[in-house]
C-alpha cells in the first residue's frame, strides 16, 4: 500500500461517517455533500440519483407530518434517535480516482437493534475529497419492532 | 487530507480504543491516562473534571461490585473533523455487549487536544441513547 492510497482510504473512511451522521440526525445540506453532484443512492427499490433528489429524499425525514402512515421514515414517526453504526469495511482501490466499498452496519433506534444491512458503494475522487458516486443499502435484517417500514 | 492529517486521525483512533479497552478492563491508570491532563468526563449523571479525579473515580468502580460478568463496547461510526494543528471534535458511536446480549447503546461528543505526542481527551460527553429492559446498566436516560 501507497501513501496515497492510505489517504484515499482515510477519506472514504471520512465521508462514510460523515453520510451516517449527517443522515441519522436528517441535516439534508450537510447529507448530500458526501455524494458526487451526479451520485446515486439506492435503497430498497428506490433509487435517487443527483443530490437534489437525494436533498428531497432525506428533508422528508426530518419533517414529522401528523398520521404519518406505517412505513413512513422514523422522523415521521416521532422515533427519538437513529444510530446507523457502520463496522466491518471493505475498501478496494480501483484506479487512482476510483474506489469501490462494502460496508456493514448496524441500526439502533428506541427500541434498539432495530435493523441491519450492507452497502455496496464506488466512490470517484472530487478535488480533495473521495465522495459517493454510488451507493446501494441492502437490509439483511428487521426486527419485528422495527421503526422502519419495508 | 495531509499526511499530518492522516497521523493525527489515526493517533485519535488509537486514543479511543485504549479508552475502552482500559474501561472494560478496569484499568484505571490506562483509563485516566487517555485524558489530558484537565480532561473531563461529562454525562447526564455526573461530570469529573482532571485526570486524578477520573483515575480515582475509575478504581472506585474497578474495585466495587461488577454490574456485569463482562462488557464490551463496540465503537462504531466515528466522524473525526480537525479543527486546529493541534485540535479535533469527534462524534463516535458505540453499542456495548454484556451477558444480556445488546446492553445498551449511545455516542460521544468529543474534543481532542495533541499534547507531545499523544492526542487526548480534553473533554467527553456521553450520551446514552438506548438500554435494553434487562441491562446491567441502571439508571436514568438523559432527557434531550
Amino acid at each position: 500500500m501507497t501513501q496515497e492510497e492510505l489517504l484515499a482510504r482515510e477519506a472514504i473512511r471520512y465521508t462514510m461517517a460523515c453520510y451516517n451522521m449527517a443522515g441519522d440526525r436528517a441535516r439534508a445540506d450537510e447529507f448530500v455533500t458526501v455524494f458526487t453532484k451526479d451520485g446515486i443512492l439506492e435503497a430498497g427499490d428506490t433509487q435517487y440519483q443527483g443530490r437534489d433528489a437525494i436533498h428531497k429524499w432525506m428533508s422528508g425525514w426530518g419533517r414529522p407530518k401528523a398520521g404519518a402512515s406505517a412505513d413512513a421514515a422514523p422522523a415521521k414517526r416521532g422515533v427519538k434517535f437513529v444510530r446507523h453504526n457502520i463496522t466491518t469495511s471493505q475498501i478496494d482501490m480501483t484506479g487512482p480516482d476510483t474506489a469501490t466499498g462494502r460496508t456493514y452496519f448496524v441500526v439502533f433506534t428506541d427500541i434498539g437493534p432495530d435493523h441491519c444491512g450492507y452497502y455496496s458503494d464506488t466512490f470517484r475522487k472530487v478535488g480533495d475529497r473521495w465522495l459517493i458516486s454510488h451507493r446501494k443499502a441492502r437490509q439483511d435484517w428487521r426486527s419485528p419492532e422495527s421503526t422502519f417500514g419495508t | 487530507m495531509t499526511v499530518e492529517d492522516l497521523l493525527a486521525r489515526e493517533a485519535i483512533r488509537d486514543t479511543m480504543a485504549r479508552y475502552h479497552m482500559a474501561g472494560d478492563g478496569n484499568d484505571a491508570d490506562g483509563y485516566a491516562g487517555v485524558f489530558a491532563e484537565d480532561g473531563v468526563l461529562d454525562s447526564a449523571d455526573f461530570r469529573i473534571e482532571g485526570r486524578a479525579a477520573i483515575r480515582a473515580w475509575k478504581a472506585g468502580r474497578a474495585s466495587g461490585p461488577q454490574p456485569a460478568k463482562f462488557v464490551r463496547h463496540n465503537l462504531t461510526t466515528c466522524q473525526i473533523d480537525l479543527t486546529g494543528p493541534e485540535t479535533a471534535k469527534v462524534r463516535a458511536y458505540f453499542a456495548v455487549f454484556t451477558e444480556v446480549g445488546p446492553d445498551h447503546s449511545g455516542y460521544y461528543s468529543d474534543e481532542f487536544r495533541k499534547v507531545g505526542e499523544a492526542w487526548l481527551i480534553a473533554y467527553r460527553k456521553v450520551w446514552i441513547d438506548w438500554r435494553a429492559r434487562e441491562s446491567r446498566f441502571r439508571g436514568p436516560l438523559p432527557k434531550k
